[in-house]
């Protein structure tokens, strides 16, 4: 989303509306309007300041963790809270905030990198098909569809069964090939209209080529869609994690998985009894998760021109 | 407000996890199990009992007639429902309704007749002549009768029999030449009349009653199918095709998850009063909440309620916990030998064939690990703190523990938790850390890593896998610990010798009060699983079973105690805890049984108080 391509620069230079002036001050170039009106809401720079803070909260772990997430004490299972152990233990005597903080770092980044999976094979996929079309769209298309059909969870589940041994690489590269057909549809839907575009017409007939004409004019301006997608698709993996954590088909014990976490809280004893055990996972997966959705919500808003003035 | 809100989420997203759970409940999950094959030995046969001695039926003034019981525990069956095949402990449960033995144990763990009416021995007791209780039908409204006795005897003895259960047979004459096809006969077991068998051995034998304790399978619906295809048959299998002589019979189901048992109205003891009782396979984790809520009437064997439950439940007005200690046990086991796949399909044990696992055929291997294991921390405090088991249980040394006879309170044996031994025995055995990286490699200097298959459902020996592996790291070896699977997946692995895992979890349920341990740890047994060949063990463990000797229970005691000895230092198992199971039921359910082995005993005396 760095600054506007050649492509759209020309585009908003050419089209008149911008220039009214009514205002005095001289107009904003389109990256700057969506930074501005990125910032112009509050929920959104909520949601970024949020997400910091979960990132800086995991990420700096080894400064003042001092238990091995990993570590068990049978000696001392579901302890309570103490100096030592701020959140107690579980019932492998497990050290609750270590779990919490390094479980953390499993979520995020299984959330950015199967994000990052996903956005490059949905843009790939999607540019290809909604570009070119024809076969090579129904092709495409249809494998979607397969996708589509089967019940997510469902497909998710057999799939982490039949691996076994599952880590977080093997982990984030599964969900992400199950994940991909959503963005490569819209990203479709989103080249089908810009294809028939002035400016692509344009672009054409002054001899680009179908490489130039993808990566120079149509992803800079279907950027909103592919960032927007990526976000959602970000907060609802770290959702599916920790639910695949918790009915015991994520990333296997000992790693630390706030889903794992809120696993324990099954038992009556440590639901009615320990709150400290199960309740700090489930406020970090609301605060992550909704802080990703503000931040989402807010770029929507902001790419797209429509809504910007409310 | 805001806060008010924020709480209302996150019991929203509380109740959707639990839901989702206990949806799954089933077949997802994890969860798993203990389990084991049920016993050993022994079998279980409970149902039943005369329920004369103990005076009938209702005992209870208010009993309602009709409705139904909830049971839950918390692995899925294999679903093999015939006698013959099945090898779970899960599957027990369901078979423990439907199917009776001539003897079943009492209170105090003796075998008194059931199916039988009498019997004799005579004076070197080398034969037993039964006498069956008159008026006994199967489901399907045929007679029970002594055919079926001897039909059930040659099944297990037949030359296409590949399940588990020749151990009871083995002894008898004849037995040999009829499994191996060379007669047509089968001279052990004879059906005099109708009413009356004759079981016969080659030498006295110490324990007929038990011997002559399986559960008897129908005649009149096996006799006609092929010894080889039993197993698959659907009387095995299918709802309203299992036919036993027990007094609720197999309805509908759902696959790992709900098992209806209709009521026998004929039952030869007294109908039941309940319509049906509906087992129900739940994670171990929520168990707990469904007893609470009433969705749950009656949590049973293996284990019950999960161990950090316990005082909740306690707490619990109208639920009643029922605590024996268990005869089984948990253990890890070590794979010291695979059978070849050939065997495997074959469905062949035979000792000459087993390929040795040269990473832990050395002794001095499995005792540092067993060595390295702190299994007082497992079991934790008798005062419940700490623990996986929270003191709920006894760290265990032999496959005896304390509730059986055999448990010798004075024997010294056992290696105790050092790790200092422990590596000073890996060093002895050529095992050290070559290059550095904190785990020790084999004498050829390759590196060496175990790896450690577990079950769901059982949880403290769930989270038991990864303390191993923790404990194991400490003196240098590296442990690599399988996903877990559900215990039919474990079970099967474990069965059929695959050769990519060294060490198992698994537990076993004994039924039977006869600690025998031949059933499990001869050599050339199926259930032996690690594939442990030695002839000192299996040379003690016959001594133990050989008259006239064996007559005496103190010259058996002293066997056991010797051999106990025996296998603790050479450690085919690193055998782990025995639980004091956390049984439980609530005061709806009214007529139950109280038993040192089962919570299913003589169902048809149940009711329903609202």
């Amino acid at each position: 989303m760095s600054g506007p391509s050649p492509g759209s620069t020309k585009q908003v230079n050419t089209e008149p509306p911008m220039p009214e002036a009514k205002e005095q001050k001289k107009s904003y170039s389109p990256t700057k309007l969506i930074v501005k009106r990125f910032f112009a809401n509050k929920l959104a720079v909520a949601g970024v300041f949020m997400f910091l803070l979960v990132v800086i909260f995991s990420f700096s772990a080894p400064l003042f963790v001092e238990h091995d997430p990993a570590q068990t004490n049978p000696l001392n299972t579901y302890a309570e809270p103490s100096a030592d152990h701020w959140l107690g233990t579980n019932s492998s005597g497990q050290d609750n905030f270590a779990r919490l903080v390094y479980g953390g770092q499993i979520s995020l980044q299984v959330g950015v990198f199967i994000m990052l999976i996903v956005s490059v094979i949905g843009v790939v996929l999607g540019s290809i098909s909604g570009y070119f079309g024809g076969w090579i769209d129904s092709i495409i298309m249809r494998v979607t569809d397969l996708f589509l059909i089967f019940p997510f969870l469902l497909l998710v589940l057999t799939v982490v069964t039949i691996l076994q041994n599952v880590n977080v690489a093997i982990l984030v590269i599964t969900l992400g090939l199950i994940v991909w057909p959503n963005i490569t549809r819209i990203l479709r839907g989103t080249y089908l209209t810009l294809r028939e575009r002035e400016f692509i017409y344009s672009a054409r007939a002054a001899g680009a080529t179908d490489l130039r004409i993808i990566m120079k004019h149509m992803i800079p301006n279907a950027i909103g869609p592919i960032i927007v997608n990526a976000t959602i698709i970000m907060a609802q993996m770290i959702i599916l994690e920790s639910a695949l954590s918790f009915i015991g088909f994520g990333i296997p014990a000992p790693t630390p998985s706030w889903g794992a976490m809120l696993n324990e809280a099954r038992s009556l004893n440590i639901l009615t009894g320990m709150p400290w055990a199960w309740m700090p996972p489930g406020i970090m997966i609301v605060i992550t998760v909704l802080s990703i959705n503000f931040i989402g919500d807010g770029l929507r808003d902001a790419f797209d021109p429509k809504s910007s003035r409310k | 407000m805001n806060l008010k809100k924020w709480w209302s989420f996150l019991l929203a997203l509380t109740f959707s996890v639990l839901l989702l759970a206990a949806c799954n409940g089933g077949d997802d999950e994890t969860g798993t199990d203990p389990e084991e094959p049920a016993d050993d030995n022994g079998e279980e046969p409970a149902d039943d009992e005369n329920g004369d001695d103990d005076g009938d039926d209702d005992t209870a003034g208010e009993a309602s007639e009709g409705g139904n019981v909830n049971i839950a525990f918390f692995s899925p069956p294999e679903h093999q429902f015939n006698p013959i095949y099945y090898t779970s402990t899960y599957d027990a449960n369901v078979m423990d309704f439907i199917f009776e033995a001539l003897f079943r144990t009492d209170d105090e763990l003796l075998l008194q007749p059931h199916l039988a009416e009498s019997y004799e021995l005579n004076d070197d007791q080398t034969e037993m002549t039964i006498t069956l209780n008159e008026g006994i039908t199967w489901h399907d409204g045929e007679a029970f009768t002594a055919d079926d006795v001897v039909f059930t005897y040659e099944m297990i003895s037949h030359p296409e029999y590949t399940g588990v259960r020749g151990t009871y047979a083995d002894k008898l004459v004849g037995y040999e030449d009829f499994r191996a096809g060379e007669s047509e006969e089968f001279e052990g077991v004879v059906a005099e009349d109708d009413q009356t068998v004759i079981f016969r051995w080659e030498e006295s034998s110490v324990t007929p009653e038990f011997n002559a304790s399986f559960p008897i399978i129908p005649e009149h619906i096996f006799g006609a199918v092929e010894p080889g295809e039993i197993e698959s048959h659907e009387s095995s299998i299918a709802t309203g095709e299992v036919v036993g002589t027990g007094p609720f019979m197999l309805g509908d189901f759902v696959e790992g998850d709900q098992y209806v048992l209709n009521a026998n109205e004929d039952y030869w003891n007294g109908a039941p009063n309940l319509d049906t009782v509906t087992l129900q396979v739940r994670d171990q984790a929520v168990i707990t909440g469904l007893l609470e809520s009433g969705d749950v009437d009656m949590v049973i064997q293996p284990d019950g309620i999960v161990p950090s439950d316990v005082a909740s439940v306690e707490q619990m007005d109208n639920v009643t916990l029922y605590q024996p200690q268990d005869l089984g046990y948990q253990y890890m086991g070590f794979k010291i030998g695979y059978r070849p796949s050939e065997d495997v399909e074959a469905g062949v044990i035979d000792t000459d064939n087993f390929i040795e696992n040269e990473k832990l055929s050395d002794v001095r291997v499995r005792q540092a690990i067993v060595h390295a294991l702190d299994r007082e921390a497992m079991v934790g405090g008798e005062d419940g703190e700490g623990g996986l088991l929270q003191g709920s249980g006894q760290v265990l040394h032999a496959p005896f523990p304390e509730a059986s006879w055999a448990f010798d309170e004075n024997a010294d044996i056992g290696l105790e938790y050092d790790t200092d031994r422990a590596m000073e025995l890996l060093a002895e055995a050529g095992y050290e850390d070559t290059n550095g990286d904190g785990f020790v490699e084999d004498p050829n200097g390759e590196e060496y890593v175990l790896t450690l298959a577990y079950p769901t459902g059982n949880e403290p020996r769930e989270n038991a896998a990864i303390v191993i592996e923790q404990q194991l790291a400490e003196v240098g070896i590296n442990v690599n610990v399988d996903t877990p699977r559900e215990f039919p997946a474990h079970s099967e692995i474990v069965e059929n010798d695959d050769q990519s895992i060294d060490m198992y979890l698994m537990g076993w349920g004994l039924a039977s009060g006869d600690p025998d341990p031949g059933g499990i740890f001869t050599s050339h047994v199926p259930y032996n699983y690690t594939r442990w060949v030695d002839e000192t063990s299996d040379e003690m463990i016959q001594r133990g079973l050989s008259a006239p000797d064996a007559f005496e229970q103190e010259y058996r005691e002293e066997v056991y105690s010797e051999w106990a000895e025996y296998v603790s230092e050479q450690v085919p198992y690193a055998f782990l805890w025995s639980m004091i199971n956390n049984w439980a039921a609530t005061d709806r359910v009214g007529g139950i049984t109280e038993d040192p082995v089962t919570m299913l005993k003589d169902p048809h005396l149940w009711y329903v108080q609202e």
